[in-house]
């Protein structure tokens, strides 16, 4: 049976900007005779040929991994290579420069990087970036099953109540960002990439636009601290809803709209004034128990009986009871977000030290569930520093059942890590911005195509790692720890 | 309720232009001169606004430039690029981080907490107070929105030490002394940096800031002359070791400081008698064994240690060891002997950002000392050259006492909110409360080897990605 | 007196140099004292006809670079093209009567790449000759 419904095309989707960064750079001399044997040779299209021979796509070239290099085939000896140092300056320990530009390049092919790009860790010494997956020999593994067979998917509502079954089709889903933290034309794009994939996006908790109407069957929507937009009708409008009690990038904190980005548009959704900063509180105000947790619960059940509850909370030590009062509370869907995780803006001190990274919680959490009893009754969804395809294998085999995606959709876009997020009229590349200037720097079908590109990498290299494992469906992964190895604890 | 303490903060402008992480460089050869130039385009109008500073060569480009790279990937003959700045990279050392340096410059300029857009870009863990994450109240929780205001968290701190037990008189009146106790309202101490060309203006700006703050400075007694005797209530005279002290000077003094050595116990007995309203802090050198000279301090009957690390956050005597976990051991000790409330432990020692202040007193410290960041708060590049006799490049010591007085309030009101931050994370009120909370943190050394201490076992032909 | 006229040096250099870390930098500093200044650059080719014409205006006597050797730079053509502003600006202060010699550059070499000191102690050599600038900002 193929239990993949119709996937999305990919279309190469090349950057939007005249020089897209790489990692290394070639230069040519005057040399250079236009003999065309760099052309020739250079399996990655570095060079091309109109009228002269020039060099263009510099972020193509794989450097000193290539083989076949031009700057060694060329007769003349014009070409050179080098690192580029600009790329040096970009990224940081968790999304590396590497990280940065092997998303861009599955964003713009649908593939992963052929050499030359660490696309599977970054550099952060620790979690995810120290564990590996351990993979069969070659020859004990299902290579030769072909790829339709390989279930990816994941079915949402395990509780065998009232509620719909929800399978979405690749085993992770956008999380929240919200109309005023992200442009329209970013929500839009992430929305209908999810929709194309057979999963969700969320909203965030700035309210539900009208032009996501049309793809409703896709969103999440969002009932955060702040209430902002949360109306009866956008409740009923949706097949899941998200209680958000906390953020991992600040947890305990709630959150923070300054000023600069509530633009009427933002401040319509919001029912707020133009201009001033938004805070959405921390905690809901109205639950200070599990009891109380529950009647929210079942308030929005009463809205919308047709709506699955996602609960998503950060990692504090006692989130393995949180995890448990969720379940009992009715959620479908618990949501740990990791400390590690993305943010429109949050103090630094709450990014880097409060709560623990997610690496840790899911396992925990993961445990305690079926120590419960519980575990094969909710859907464990992990978040807060998921980056590339094999940071979600590596958090299913420690216990989650899928993931979701943030700022890798936001790098899928070009987003650069330049933490600017934030201050006066927001991200100057367009991706995290309410003004209208800059948000024309994205075209919808730009985005949308980007995300889907993004995905149908991920996916593509999850079922790679499925097959090399010897495992049929991403179900089979759950918990699997035996196909983890933590460098630093090694043979010790 | 006491009023409740708030810390005035107003901008304070660097006096040199700071070092910034990248530089932009950008050729002008090749140039075709478009007349839609990426640099007329940039959102953050650098290039307009252009400027050279020579007294160091700065680029003011590189000081406005965000990062956007827009300008890099736009100009169609690839003419501008970024680059690490080899002066940002040279700041500091492996404690004293360049970000770190940074990022109290920008406090102490602003009085603002650092805030920013996107994830944590950090490692993963790190040595020290880098291994510890604190802990947040999920569902169940008392207090909410410390900074945003609408309930009261207390930062303040009590120096001194409690009785064990009262004890009465026959007919039943108090015969115990009256505990001497003196509050601050912030949980910070100050200290004179050991280096740093720091002049009379100078010690003068850091008086007004201890004064303003409501808390104290700590300084050599000798020090303590001319304008500064106005100050001596937010002063600690630090006794010299060997140095005869029979408590004259103290005069209007609250807390004095002594160092540990033999006769430590015989100076203080001293003060004490000459001046029974004086606190006393014993400071003491973490090195091996320091967990029994605590003790023992405390029984002799000071009320206040303060415990000295190297000015990298470790033990004197071990650098494997770091402060955190010696004021662990410490912590708990005193916890075992029944004699916890009868001291104040102060740590001190390479306390760079909030988050240590924090963290030294989850891991059971009363408060900290501070000393270098109060230093770095007036510019200060820890490059050293005031240790070598070569000139200050940021002339510290023709800095005005108010702008100092400034930057050091406007460093610790960054502080302050920071501490309320994490403090209304974890549903916590009162700083006194957060003081050994170990159990209300995350360890790194516990929870990384639980999670993955089991996952080693890779078998024959097994290949690792 | 003749302390305050002693000839200043305004050195940039290419962070590329061998054995010009901070340490170095500062023992240099503690060798000539008020005579030198010294810049590290990402790149030599960063430096442009104002920085050189800012310096001996109210910094230094004399500005020199130090370049990366040929072929090496990190840029490709960042060193060439600090050779050619320097000759540029060269030619500008000859213009104006002030002695091309007050500006200069050194590259250096792939085959004997020499320290920072070296190369410093190389150029102080090389002015010794020349006399406090007329132009230089006497209240700077």
């Amino acid at each position: 049976m193929n239990l993949n419904k119709e996937l999305p095309e990919v279309v190469i989707t090349p950057s939007r900007f005249k020089n897209p960064i790489g990692k290394y750079r070639l230069h040519r001399t005057n040399e250079c005779i236009e003999c065309g044997k760099c052309l020739e040779v250079c399996p990655y299209d570095v060079h091309f040929k109109i009228g002269r021979v020039r060099t263009k796509n510099h972020y193509r070239c794989v450097g000193p991994e290539c083989p076949n290099p031009c700057y060694e085939a060329c007769p003349v000896e014009a070409l050179s290579l080098k690192r580029n140092p600009t790329f040096d300056t970009m990224g940081d320990f968790r999304w590396t420069p590497d990280l940065l530009v092997s998303t861009w390049y599955m964003a713009e092919t649908g593939a992963v990087p052929p050499k030359g790009l660490e696309y599977r860790i970054g550099d952060s010494g620790g979690g995810f970036d120290r564990l590996r997956l351990i993979l069969p020999p070659p020859h004990r593994t299902k290579l030769a099953m072909p790829d339709e067979e390989v279930h990816v998917g994941l079915e949402l509502n395990r509780r065998n109540d009232s509620f719909p079954k929800i399978m979405i089709d690749v085993p992770f889903y956008g999380a929240g960002m919200s109309y005023g933290s992200v442009s329209i034309i970013t929500m839009l794009s992430r929305v209908r990439a999810a929709a194309a994939l057979g999963t969700f996006s969320c909203t965030g908790e700035g309210g539900y636009p009208d032009e996501l109407k049309p793809y409703d069957d896709h969103v999440i929507t969002q009932v955060a601290t702040g209430l902002f937009g949360v109306s009866e009708e956008t409740i009923q409008r949706v097949r899941i809803v998200e209680f958000k009690y906390a953020q991992g990038a600040k947890p305990g904190l709630g959150g923070h709209l300054l000023g600069d980005k509530v633009t009427p548009a933002v401040a319509r959704m919001r029912e707020a004034v133009v201009g001033y900063p938004l805070f959405s509180p921390f905690p809901f105000h109205s639950v200070y128990s599990v009891e109380d947790h529950k009647k929210h619960v079942d308030w929005i059940k009463a809205i919308n009986p047709n709506a699955l509850i996602s609960v998503k909370v950060s990692t504090p030590t006692d989130v393995d009871m949180v995890a448990i009062g969720s379940y009992y509370a009715g959620a479908h869907i618990i949501h740990l977000d990791g400390s590690y995780g993305g943010t429109g803006a949050a103090p630094d001190i709450a990014k880097k030290n409060i709560a623990m990274p997610i690496e840790y919680a899911v396992p925990i959490v993961h445990k305690s569930l079926q120590k419960e009893g519980v575990r094969d009754k909710i859907t464990l969804i992990a978040s807060g520093g998921i980056r590339t395809p094999h940071d979600a294998a590596k958090i299913i085999a420690l216990g989650a059942d899928g993931v979701c995606t943030g700022t890798a959709e936001l790098v899928a876009l070009e987003c650069i890590r330049c933490h600017n997020c934030e201050s006066g009229r927001g991200c100057a590349r367009g991706i995290a911005t309410t003004d209208p200037a800059l948000m024309r720097l994205i075209d919808l079908n730009w985005g949308t195509q980007r995300i889907i590109n993004l995905f149908m990498a991920w996916r593509k290299e999850l079922i790679r790692i499925l097959k090399r494992l010897g495992m049929k469906s991403i179900g089979e992964l759950v918990g699997r720890t035996d196909c983890l190895v933590h460098l630093d604890y090694m043979n010790k | 309720m006491p009023a409740k303490y708030m810390i005035h903060t107003q901008t304070a402008p660097n006096r040199f232009k700071p070092f910034t992480k990248s530089g932009i460089i950008a050729w002008t050869e090749g140039c075709l001169g478009c007349r839609a130039c990426v640099k007329k385009q940039c959102v953050y109008r650098v290039y307009i606004n252009r400027g050279l500073d020579t007294k160091q060569m700065i680029d003011s480009i590189d000081n406005q430039c965000m990062n956007c790279l827009r300008c890099v990937q736009g100009c169609p003959m690839e003419l501008i690029h970024k680059s690490i700045n080899p002066e940002y990279a040279a700041l500091g050392d492996s404690h004293w981080t360049p970000d770190i340096i940074a990022q109290l410059w920008d406090q102490a300029e602003t009085g603002k907490i650092p805030v920013s857009g996107s994830g944590y870009s950090g490692p993963f863990s790190g040595p020290g107070f880098d291994s510890m994450w604190t802990d947040m109240s999920e569902i169940v929780r008392p207090t909410r929105d410390g900074i945003h205001g609408r309930e009261y968290i207390s930062t303040g701190i009590d120096l001194g030490g409690t009785p064990r037990h009262l004890t009465f008189t026959d007919s039943g009146d108090l015969e115990s002394d009256q505990a001497l106790l003196v509050n601050i309202p912030l949980p910070i101490i100050l200290r004179i940096p050991f280096f740093g060309s720091c002049g009379k203006d100078i010690i003068k700006g850091w008086a007004m800031a201890a004064r303003g703050l409501g808390t104290f400075l700590a300084l050599p007694n000798e020090m303590i002359k001319g304008e500064l005797v106005d100050f001596k209530e937010n002063l600690i005279p630090i006794i010299s070791p060997g140095q005869h002290c029979s408590g004259d000077g103290l005069e209007g003094v609250r807390l004095v400081e002594v160092p540990w050595e033999k006769n430590c116990k015989d100076i203080s007995q001293k003060i004490k008698q000459a001046h029974p309203s004086v606190l006393i802090s014993c400071r003491t050198p973490l090195v091996r064994g320091v967990e029994e000279r605590v003790l023992s301090i405390v029984d002799s009957g000071v009320s206040i240690v303060c415990l000295e690390g190297s000015s990298w956050g470790q033990s004197m005597d071990d650098n494997s060891i770091f402060l955190k976990d010696i004021i662990r051991s410490i912590h708990l000790a005193l916890v075992e002997n029944g004699m916890r409330d009868e001291v104040t432990i102060l740590a001190s020692g390479g306390l760079a950002m909030a988050e240590h202040v924090a963290k030294s007193i989850i891991c059971g410290a009363d408060g900290v000392v501070i000393d270098f960041p109060i230093l770095i708060a007036l510019e200060c590049r820890m490059c050293g050259r005031c240790t070598k006799g070569l000139p200050c490049p940021v002339e510290i010591d023709q800095a005005e006492p108010s702008w100092v007085a400034s930057r050091v309030i406007n460093l610790l009101g960054a502080w302050h909110n920071q501490l309320l931050e994490v403090m209304g994370a974890m549903g916590i009120r009162d700083v006194r409360r957060l003081r050994g909370e170990a159990g209300r943190a995350i360890f790194f050394e516990d929870l990384d080897r639980n999670t993955f201490g089991s996952l080693g076992k890779i078998g024959e032909g097994y290949e690792l990605e | 007196m003749s302390e305050e006229k002693k000839l200043t040096l305004g050195l940039f250099y290419c962070q590329h140099t061998p054995e010009s870390s901070e340490l170095d930098r500062q023992s240099l500093e503690e060798k000539y004292g008020k005579s030198i200044r010294l810049f590290p650059v990402p790149c030599s080719g960063r430096i442009e006809p104002i920085h050189f014409l800012r310096a001996l205006e109210e910094l230094t006597d004399v500005a020199y670079v130090i370049t990366c050797p040929e072929g090496e730079c990190q840029y490709f053509e960042g060193n060439l093209w600090a050779k050619k502003r320097v000759q540029r600006t060269k030619e500008i202060i000859e213009s104006i009567g002030l002695g091309g010699d007050r500006i200069g550059i050194v590259m250096n070499s792939k085959e004997n790449p020499r320290s920072l000191a070296v190369l410093a102690d190389e150029i102080m050599e090389n002015i010794i000759h020349l006399k406090p600038s007329p132009v230089l900002n006497p209240y700077r």
